[in-house]
């Protein structure tokens, strides 16, 4: 199928704009930045193939989350997620302001999550959503988002604190 | 780092500001990439809409191109009608009030529900042929009564809960190797499990067109079908239902043409037999469109599958 170059154009030019963000709630999701890169390519492809439905939309910036969510989720389940580079091959360093142990912990944490509760998460705490519209991104009930946000604070609390008894709330 | 909900974010923020390698997206490659699918999946289509059309067609698999090759339990049609469902509910609890078919961007949904905000929900999804049904990490299967004499499993992120406290999985394996599975959770009935095996058995899998409540009597011939949304009930109405079907032409003309018993809100719209239509349509005058669309009423036994017909 021909498409235009102005189709291309604003698709790309949506990409490049955009494209840091969708990397970075991709690294959330993988926690490597080479299986990143790996489910960005997918997403972003599946972007183009739907992108007049894209633009159309109010909220483009959602539709590619949704999309970059379930690629992620769908290939979890699939023989691809063994393709990918595991976790470890590039050691990142995080950010240089803040708690640097901290957040090295954090990342091998939530690697340790399945998927849904780290995408549970990454989608609470990162993209901000509410409990109502991470459930409409997941495809689940609200009552599954709160579940799963619940257990995967517990489950980072009890890896980060191995000997905390009490946390705060 | 002690991690309440906000250190959390703060957390989240500052790993995802890593120190990264450069990234290998190529949005050209990307756009390469895609237009061979396109292609691909066109010709799939074609394929696909003539087999609709009075082939009989054995299989289920849609291929989106690649090495991704995915099993939809819905997906659009290039043919005569532009949703087609390759798996479907049979029986349903009589709380049920509609089955929604949502296909497009976001993946593909077949989903029946109970009225109220929660009412039961019953998601219908399909799998690739596997020896064993897929799990994902964190997740167990726990042997569940066979469904129509072949293997079926619980999935449950608890081993000791095989309905996963309330939002149950059940996952059977159907005739070719596939796995089907159905997702149910807000359940009132006193068995829940007994009734997502009674609705399991009764699905039937196959390709068919879904009948709409509209005919359109010829659309430009540039044009692809992209998305088709068919929501019964309305995804915040019990009463009410909408379709919209999206699409996509070259030199970005696009047409979104939209059908329900509620008015809706749009510059060109016409009503008939109890329901209203609405197109949008950019690089096509809407207003013409209109003309060629006939509804068929809110009675969906007179609904058709022969949707777009030859101008």
């Amino acid at each position: 199928m021909a498409r235009s170059s102005a189709y291309d154009d604003e698709f790309t030019e949506y990409v490049s704009a955009r494209s840091a963000w969708l990397r970075q709630v991709a690294f959330l999701l993988c926690g490597d930045w080479h299986a990143a890169d790996e489910l960005l390519q997918v997403a972003v492809t599946r972007l183009y193939l739907n992108w007049s439905r894209v633009r159309a939309v109010e909220n483009s910036d959602g539709y590619a989350r949704t999309v970059l969510v379930n690629a992620y989720l769908a290939e979890r389940r699939s023989s691809w997620v063994r393709r990918v580079i595991p976790f470890g091959g590039y050691e990142e360093r995080p950010a240089a302001d803040g708690d640097l142990d901290g957040v090295l912990d954090l990342r091998r944490a939530l690697v340790s999550l399945p998927p849904r509760q780290r995408a549970v998460l990454v989608l609470r705490y990162y993209c901000d959503l509410s409990v109502e519209e991470t459930a409409f991104t997941l495809r689940c009930s609200q009552g599954n988002v709160k579940s799963q946000t619940a257990r995967g604070i517990d489950r980072l609390r009890r890896m980060l604190h191995p000997h905390a008894e009490e946390v705060s709330s | 780092m002690t991690l309440d909900a906000d250190e959390l974010a703060a957390g989240l923020r500052q790993l995802a500001r890593s120190e990264a390698p450069p990234t290998r997206l190529d949005v050209a490659a990307v756009r390469a990439t895609a237009r061979r699918r396109l292609r691909r999946r066109r010709a799939v289509q074609v394929v696909g809409g003539l087999l609709v059309c009075g082939v009989l067609l054995g299989g289920v698999a849609v291929v989106n191109g690649g090495d991704d090759v995915t099993v939809a339990v819905a997906s659009v049609s290039q043919g005569g009608d532009p949703l087609v469902a390759h798996a479907a509910f049979g029986w349903l609890p009589d709380s049920v009030i509609g089955v929604s078919h949502v296909v497009g961007a976001h993946g593909d949904q077949v989903m029946a529900r109970a009225g109220g905000d929660f009412g039961m929900r019953l998601w219908l999804r399909m799998y690739e042929a596997a020896d064993d049904p897929p799990i994902e990490d964190g997740r167990t299967a726990l042997p569940a009564p066979e469904v129509n004499g072949l293997r079926a499993y619980w999935i449950t992120e608890d081993p000791r809960d095989p309905l996963n406290g309330g939002d149950a999985f059940v996952r059977w394996q159907v005739p070719g190797g596939r796995w089907a599975e159905l997702h149910g959770y807000y359940m009132k009935e006193a068995d829940p499990g007994a009734v997502l095996l009674r609705i399991a058995a009764d699905v039937t899998i196959g390709t068919r067109p879904v009948p709409l409540p509209l005919r359109i009597d010829g659309l430009p011939a540039d044009l692809d079908v992209t998305e088709v949304h068919f929501w019964r009930p309305g995804f915040t109405d019990d009463t009410n239902w909408e379709l919209a079907m999206f699409y996509a032409g070259p030199d970005g003309t696009s047409v979104t043409i939209q059908v329900s018993p509620l008015k809706m809100p749009g510059g060109h719209c016409r009503s008939a037999a109890g329901l209203h239509v609405c197109v949008d349509a950019k690089g096509h005058a809407p207003d013409e469109l209109l003309r060629r669309i006939t509804l068929l009423g809110t009675d969906e036994r007179r609904w058709t599958t022969r949707v777009v017909t030859s101008a």
